[in-house]
């Protein structure tokens, strides 16, 4: 009998680790623009961010970049990568004007058995190039997005994030955003499940503010049920989970004295 | 660095007032400066932080290898400032300065040089123009002409990597499968002893 329980919990055990939140996510690997590297390397990958944890991403459907009234298409660019160990993409951008660059990621659609349903992120990150601060507020009029009323960029750990939720053009009341703490290269050790994936509550205008405490990056996805379905990879027609997720950086806060 | 630093009371008192006047939006702003290259000239444009143009600013131009001052001017009502490309700079300090303390500057690369002379250490590149042949004469290049270019070397370099990348995309099982796999197996022979014992402990 203790044989078998034994065994059971090893079972509990193993099919935990993939139980956390995904995200998409849109790495750059400056958060910021400046003369002195004029160019980043932007990672796309579907991935459990604290754990590190990754899932195969296939080819986006759409990854453009918006700055100065304009948006490109990027899709063209990205090459295939391996990103914690599954597939993955990236692309190289180089900037050649000041403005607030805002990259978006719309991955096509994933299929999670496990949810009974299929899995949009809608994945945005802004950055500033050479010192520009307009536009960090625009919305970009995605199907779902998170809209910062913090600016996005130059802030420190232990920093609010506040941000505003949409959904086809609306905000949403009541809205549920998982959060979750990105450190390249760095294991953490959570004391539960729930420190991995905190959770917060939008109020009636869809607004939620989010202290964030380490520095490094954080994602921020608020999950709504589409009001469509698509088919699943059997062919049945499935819910749609559409999240909209925003990556922020926050700088380590200075040192006083030295 | 931009911001005057007050000790005097009265000054303060000034500052108050002045502030009261112009909204504060003066010493809540960073001024920021960019230049580029166009054709044959170099064209800057010094802005607010909030994106206001920052209009009618002394613009002075230096040599970063002499520290000669090339030239000076005042940027125009939008925030921009014009002037030709020096010939055979040794990489340009632009510094814009408002009336206010407050103070930006950007750094251009040297100038496309046909001699190999070492560049200073501060000259590293934001624009690089030198021509990829040292031996050829001086060329202008555009700039899309040159992000083309750096583009296709730095796909050039990239090519292997990327192709390698490819490759790996389609790995093999990790340990994280292997272990999942492992205790897939391991549940389900518990599930199995689990029912087992059940039955047995129901008809002994």
């Amino acid at each position: 009998m203790q044989k078998t329980a034994t065994l059971f919990f090893a079972f509990l055990l193993l099919g935990h680790i993939e139980a956390a939140a995904h995200f998409g996510m849109l790495i750059p690997d400056a958060p910021r623009i400046t003369g002195e590297n004029p160019a980043t390397t932007l990672t796309l990958s579907f991935s459990h961010p604290f754990e590190q944890v990754g899932m195969d991403l296939s080819r986006p459907e759409k990854f453009t970049v918006t700055a100065n009234g304009k948006t490109t298409n990027l899709l063209e660019t990205l090459q295939p990568a391996t990103i914690l160990a599954h597939q993955g993409w990236q692309s190289s951008y180089t900037f050649n004007r000041p403005g607030v660059y805002h990259f978006v990621m719309e991955p096509a659609p994933y299929w999670e058995a496990a949810e009974d349903l299929s899995i949009i992120h809608y994945t945005k990150t802004i950055i500033p190039a050479f010192a520009d601060d307009v536009g960090w507020d625009q919305p970009l009029g995605l199907p779902t997005e998170i809209v910062p009323l913090l600016r996005p960029f130059g802030n420190y750990a232990g920093n609010s994030f506040t941000g505003q939720v949409f959904l086809h053009g609306k905000p949403v009341a009541g809205a549920e955003v998982e959060v979750e703490f990105y450190h390249p290269g760095q294991h953490l050790e959570a004391p539960s499940d729930h420190h991995i994936t905190q959770l917060i509550k939008a109020d009636g205008q869809g607004i939620f503010t989010f202290t964030c405490p380490l520095p490094g990056w954080w994602g921020f996805a608020a999950l709504n049920e589409a009001d469509y379905t698509i088919k699943n990879p059997a062919g049945e027609e499935k819910g749609v989970e559409i999240g909209a997720v925003l990556w922020l950086y926050f700088d380590e806060t200075p040192k006083i004295g030295r | 660095m931009s911001h005057p630093r007050i000790t005097v009371p009265s000054l303060a008192l000034l500052t108050a007032l002045f502030l009261l006047i112009s909204g504060g939006d003066c010493f809540a702003h960073k001024m920021r400066v960019f230049a580029w290259e166009e054709q044959d000239d170099i064209a800057c444009e010094a802005r607010f932080s909030g994106g206001r143009p920052a209009r009618n600013v002394k613009v002075e131009v230096s040599d970063q290898r002499s520290g000669a001052i090339l030239l000076t001017g005042e940027t125009d009502d939008d925030g921009n400032f014009r002037f030709p490309t020096p010939i055979d700079h040794g990489g340009l300090l632009i510094v814009v300065a408002g009336s206010d303390g407050h103070q930006a500057s950007w750094q251009l690369a040297a100038a496309p040089v046909a001699a190999a002379s070492p560049l200073p250490a501060t000259d590293q590149a934001r624009l690089t123009t030198t021509p990829l042949d040292n031996s050829t004469p001086p060329v202008v290049v555009s700039e899309e002409r040159l992000q083309r270019l750096i583009s296709e070397a730095v796909a050039a370099e990239l090519a292997p990597i990327k192709r390698a990348l490819a490759e790996n995309a389609e790995s093999s099982p990790n340990l994280q499968d292997i272990l999942g796999g492992i205790g897939y197996l391991l549940g389900l022979a518990g599930i199995i002893a689990y029912g087992r014992a059940q039955k047995k402990r129901k008809n002994p």
